[in-house]
């Protein structure tokens, strides 16, 4: 087997980081690189408030364990991909009524109901 | 402090508007909050919708946000049992982006944006009141019972919404 070699001096970089439609970026552009997630949003448990956030309007606090956040800019399907991490220890975390500018999420407990609890979440998708 | 100008971003993705305002805009807490039953679940408790400050800083700012009737055609759209994907997203991002509104004017949008029709379409003829919008301290301070919330329906008589 011939060994291979890697010459360094012909690795390029394209200056352009693909992402979202319509969007190129430096690959220096730290501002990008820390938004690229498509929404994201910290909320206290009560639904109160919002502590942190990107690409959210308003946040629902619809009901006990469970918030509805509302996107500014829609996803462009409702196959956006949902990551979430709880300040409790909650059993069944989950989501539901996915829609391009919205979804429920649920908080349900160890104690068979569902518990306020503070929570982020993340989301990942294509954009309309 | 000097007035930071919008860009000219009709034709701009909405996403890369929003990156903009996130690093150029100081987020703006609003003391409003949108206390709401939905009469297709009379049943349910009262819903509390509180105003995100990053979208409350673009409402403010103006050159931004689309027209709320661009939300309408794109859940419009979504509603048709066909639907897989947005085709009218360039909406969002083509159409003239609104003026600056007040705080009150753009919980007026935010409720026309985020709440549905059936709540807020002809809500001052409905029997009970089912929209109250409310400072936050006219909420109850604990939500213990939060599940049991409804709207008092003396609410234009009294200062407890709920």
């Amino acid at each position: 087997m011939a060994n291979g070699t890697i010459a360094f001096d012909t690795l390029e970089t394209t200056g352009n980081i693909s992402g979202k439609t319509g969007v190129t970026a430096t690959s220096t552009d730290a501002d990008y690189l820390v938004q690229k997630c498509s929404a994201r949003g910290k909320f206290p448990g009560d639904g109160a408030s919002i502590t942190e956030s990107f690409n959210v309007s308003s946040l629902t606090d619809t009901n006990t364990g469970r918030q509805t956040p509302n996107f500014s800019s829609n996803f462009n399907t409702v196959n956006y991909s949902i990551g979430h991490s709880l300040y409790n220890n909650i059993s069944e975390p989950y989501v539901g009524s996915q829609t391009t500018s919205s979804f429920l999420h649920y908080m349900y407990g160890d104690n068979n109901a569902y518990t306020d609890t503070q929570n982020c979440i993340t989301l990942h998708g294509d954009m309309a | 402090m000097t007035k930071i100008e919008t860009p000219e971003f009709q034709g701009t993705h909405l996403w890369d508007r929003l990156c903009w305002a996130k690093e150029k805009l100081e987020g703006k807490q609003s003391d409003y909050r949108v206390v709401w039953e939905d009469p297709d679940a009379p049943e349910e408790c009262a819903k509390v919708t509180v105003p995100d400050p990053n979208w409350m800083a673009c409402a403010l700012q103006g050159g931004i946000l689309p027209p709320v009737e661009v939300y309408w055609a794109l859940a419009e759209d979504e509603a048709k049992p066909d639907f897989k994907k947005h085709t009218r997203g360039y909406l969002l991002h083509n159409t003239k982006p609104i003026e600056p509104m007040t705080e009150e004017q753009a919980i007026e949008y935010l409720i026309m944006k985020d709440i549905p029709q059936r709540v807020w379409r002809d809500y001052e003829k409905a029997n009970r009141p089912r929209l109250v919008i409310c400072k936050k301290d006219q909420l109850p301070s604990t939500r213990v019972w939060r599940n049991a919330w409804k709207i008092d329906e003396n609410v234009n008589k009294s200062q407890e919404v709920a």
